[in-house]
């Protein structure tokens, strides 16, 4: 054990006002305690560390004695080197150096402002647990153990970002998490080099596969859905510093999954994830369908509404597939402005959003009702899977276009090309359309619609999964 | 190399959908005029011209749009010809995929329609999907007449071809089947022949009958009477009435509603005579009785004989009569040739044989009065 150097820590903590160092002068020598003013408990530090010690100054040269006997401080800890001393002060303990001895310990005094436990924004329900993640890890892996009693949860810390120092935790039940798929994400997450880690999107993009717009790597809010996902046998990463965790693997059929189908009416929960899968389809597809129909192959649809489309489009002096693309683009501008506006504009400007989109732009000749109609559609429904939002985005415009030049046949290779897209992506080594379109067993019997609980609550994985080597 | 293989899978298949496309391009669906209706007649000297009758969306006043509707006509040695000859007076393209019917006049009927119909199958424009139908008056007049019940002549016609359930009596025919008939069998096709209506308080259309067509010539005209007869001998009676004498009362009438209704044909041949049997099972129900009706077992029985022998009686004097004139219009010819690929009859087939029905009309309701009001 090297001796732990005051002077090495004061210069590289220099000119950093909130760092403090008090002295207690002994008979033997000098105590040093650092710690950093915003980070610590100042009142715990002062009425249970420095004020025992000042009392027990006759007894400081036994430390083990001060450690067991004068500090009721429930973490102690021993310091091996002068960076390890360092990072315990950045982490928010005390760290007391004793001149007399080689030996130095900290005491943890957390006590940094910290956001309470609120209601995740983004992932909203109806019925069941309301409380989310907050930015600080430690409440984090305290909601996720209330949930989990169980001995076999585990959670391995482990520290990215070369000048940032984030705390990240590995978190899992060992047994239903398969070994290989533990090992995989440990390997990857360890052997991330980033000089700094800010949110879990930097494990996001380590872990997930590359030139695609679909999340292969799931996050969330609530603790209970990362409870739920940890039960059924996956792995949640925290980062300290951001209320989301990440989850792995993540399979598509998980977009269509919300909290609300296990804790409202099953019967009600069935129809709302059959409704937000055909909104899947129609988000994906009806743009394309619409452009090939009514610009190449008039012969498939009714009479009437060929009448009624004819007629809505007279006057629009665009060619169908610009005035699809630019009503798509004004839905965008439209849904980005109301992402960035605070709410209280933001509902203002849906107001005025409508009110261009759906009357002025028909005015104006620069729209027909129908393609209107068509683009809304496809949006409001892509609303209903907001995790693949920007992945249905993208495609339906790759889709329109095929559609514009080759009609039908257009639509079908953008269609193709979209699954086969699908179907090559790998979330943790895992398909990403797990168990659709694999020859796993089918264990998933939480798919196109929820079964019992009873039936469903138990691992994803194949029973080979938990046998398998990395 | 796999790398070099997907894009080589993808190339195919992208150049591949182009050959698919086939001859359809991208066209805006405001800048085409969609065909509804499409009349072919013959001039004097045996040459097409055609009568066309088109939707397309313009500009409305209030900047909402509106529906025109476009009527054309163009002439030439050949239809097609004729059909580039209408494109030439119209602002938008004439577009044919939502055409509804193909009328042909009396004359061009009577002339022969076999130098028309090849353009029509040919193009991949135009549809199986529309009805044939003959026209028997002046073809000007039908396609300016404005028809209060619908705008557009082509939509008004389908229309009144698929409520045809309400009578057993009119003769239906798409352009698919009509294709099928004229190289089977006998090659006699029996078309629709639509007219004004003759006793109507406003112009109104109706279907009257059928054309027979044999050979591509019409060379007969099936009355809308002996409609009945021949849709139950050929299987195509779905719906409709049947209106016998009252039993309580010889002056008046009841009328029984069609139901269902099932023909089975049986054929067979002795060397000698083709026998031909039809086997018609109807199932009704009771719709009104003129003055009143007691509903007595003897009564139901009387209606259930006399239906059963007016049926008989309609068949038989239909095909007596055609039988008469040697023409096939009940698809013997394709039973005989199902059943005995290998014998060639000389002659015409009806000429030898022998036709028997069999009729059996089940009243599945006598009915009760259920609404007071």
């Amino acid at each position: 054990m090297d001796k732990i150097d005051i002077n090495y820590i004061k210069e590289k903590l220099k000119n950093s006002y909130d760092v403090k160092y008090r002295e207690i002068q002994c008979d033997v020598g000098t105590i040093y305690g650092v710690f950093i003013d915003d980070l610590c408990d100042s009142k715990f530090i002062s009425e249970y560390i420095f004020n025992p010690l000042i009392q027990n100054k006759v007894n400081t040269v036994d430390l083990e004695y001060i450690k067991r006997e004068v500090l009721p401080a429930n973490s102690i800890g021993d310091i091996n080197s002068n960076d390890e001393a360092i990072y315990h002060i950045l982490s928010g303990d005390l760290v007391l150096v004793f001149s007399f001895t080689n030996k130095s310990f900290y005491c943890e005094a957390k006590g940094y402002a910290r956001r309470g436990v609120g209601i995740p924004v983004t992932e909203n329900v109806v019925k069941g647990p309301r409380e989310g993640f907050t930015e600080a890890f430690v409440d984090n892996v305290s909601l996720i153990r209330r949930k989990i009693k169980n001995p076999s949860l585990k959670f391995e810390t482990i520290i990215l970002g070369n000048k940032s120092n984030t705390v990240t935790v590995l978190c899992f039940i060992e047994g239903v998490a398969p070994k290989k798929l533990v090992d995989y994400i440990r390997k990857k997450v360890t052997n991330i080099k980033l000089e700094f880690m800010l949110d879990t999107n930097y494990i996001e993009e380590a872990l997930k596969n590359t030139n695609t717009a679909f999340d292969t790597i799931g996050t969330t809010e609530k603790p209970d859905v990362a409870a739920a996902k940890l039960l059924e046998g996956r792995v949640a990463i925290i980062v300290d510093g951001t209320p989301f965790v990440v989850t792995a693997p993540y399979f598509f059929i998980d977009n269509f999954q919300t909290p609300d189908d296990y804790y409202a009416n099953k019967y009600f929960a069935n129809a709302s994830r059959i409704m937000r899968l055909v909104s899947f389809v129609l988000a994906s597809l009806v743009s394309g369908l619409y452009m090939a129909f009514s610009t190449f192959h008039f012969s498939l649809i009714p009479t009437i509404i060929t009448l009624r489309l004819a007629v809505t489009r007279a006057g629009v002096p665009f060619p169908t597939v610009i005035e699809v693309l630019l009503m798509t683009f004004f839905f965008q501008l439209l849904r980005e402005a109301g992402i960035r506006l605070p709410q209280v504009i933001g509902q203002a400007m849906s107001i005025v959003g409508a009110l261009l989109l759906g009357d002025a732009a028909v005015g104006a000749g620069l729209a027909s009702q129908t393609t209107i109609l068509i683009v809304a559609l496809s949006s409001i429904a892509s609303f209903l899977v907001p995790k693949i939002y920007g992945a249905l985005y993208i495609w339906n415009i790759v889709i329109i276009l095929f559609s514009s030049v080759l009609g039908l046949p257009g639509f079908y290779i953008g269609f193709f090309m979209f699954i086969s897209h699908m179907s090559g992506l790998e979330s943790c080594g895992y398909p990403y359309l797990f168990p659709l379109g694999t020859l796993e067993s089918f264990k998933f019997k939480d798919l196109f619609y929820r079964k019992d609980l009873s039936s469903i609550s138990n691992s994803i994985f194949d029973k080979d999964d938990y046998n398998e080597e990395v | 190399m796999k790398k070099y293989k997907k894009m080589l899978v993808i190339s195919s298949i992208i150049m591949n959908c182009f050959i698919m496309s086939s001859c359809f391009s991208y066209k805006d669906i405001n800048r085409i005029s969609f065909v509804t209706a499409m009349m072919i007649d013959v001039d004097d000297s045996g040459s097409p011209v055609i009568y066309a009758e088109a939707f397309k969306g313009t500009r409305g006043e209030t900047g909402q749009g509106m529906d025109q509707r476009v009527l054309v006509k163009g002439k030439g040695k050949t239809i097609f010809e004729a059909a580039r000859d209408m494109n030439a007076v119209s602002s938008y393209k004439l577009n044919y995929t939502q055409n509804k019917v193909i009328l042909f006049t009396q004359k061009a009927a009577e002339f022969g329609v076999g130098d028309f119909i090849d353009f029509l199958d040919r193009d991949q424009e135009f549809l199986l999907r529309p009805y044939i139908t003959i026209y028997t008056g002046d073809p000007e007049k039908l396609m300016t007449t404005d028809l209060i019940q619908e705008k557009y002549i082509g939509i008004l016609i389908r229309q009144i071809i698929e409520n045809i359930g309400a009578s057993s009596r009119a003769v239906t025919l798409t352009f698919n089947d009509f294709y099928n008939q004229r190289l089977m069998g006998d090659k006699t096709n029996v078309v629709t022949i639509i007219d004004f209506k003759k006793d109507a308080l406003e112009a109104k259309l109706e279907i009257n009958g059928g054309a027979v067509i044999k050979k591509d010539k019409m060379i007969s005209i099936l009355a809308k009477q002996e409609g009945q007869g021949y849709n139950f001998l050929l299987n195509h009676t779905k719906s409709g009435t049947l209106e016998i004498t009252n039993p309580c009362d010889i002056n008046k009438f009841v009328t029984l509603e069609i139901l269902k209704s099932k023909t089975k044909t049986e054929i067979s041949y002795d060397g000698d005579i083709v026998h031909l049997k039809k086997k018609v099972k109807v199932k009704v129900d009771f719709g009104e009785a003129q003055k009143s009706i007691i509903f007595t077992k003897e009564n139901i029985n009387k209606i259930q004989e006399q239906s059963e022998e007016n049926i008989v009686k309609a068949c038989n004097i239909l095909f007596e009569k055609y039988k008469g004139m040697g023409i096939d219009i009940f698809d013997i010819q394709e039973k005989f040739d199902e059943k005995y690929p290998k014998i060639k009859i000389q002659g015409d087939i009806i000429n030898k044989t022998q036709l028997k029905v069999e009729v059996e009309v089940e009243i599945m309701n006598t009915g009760d009065v259920k609404n007071f009001q």
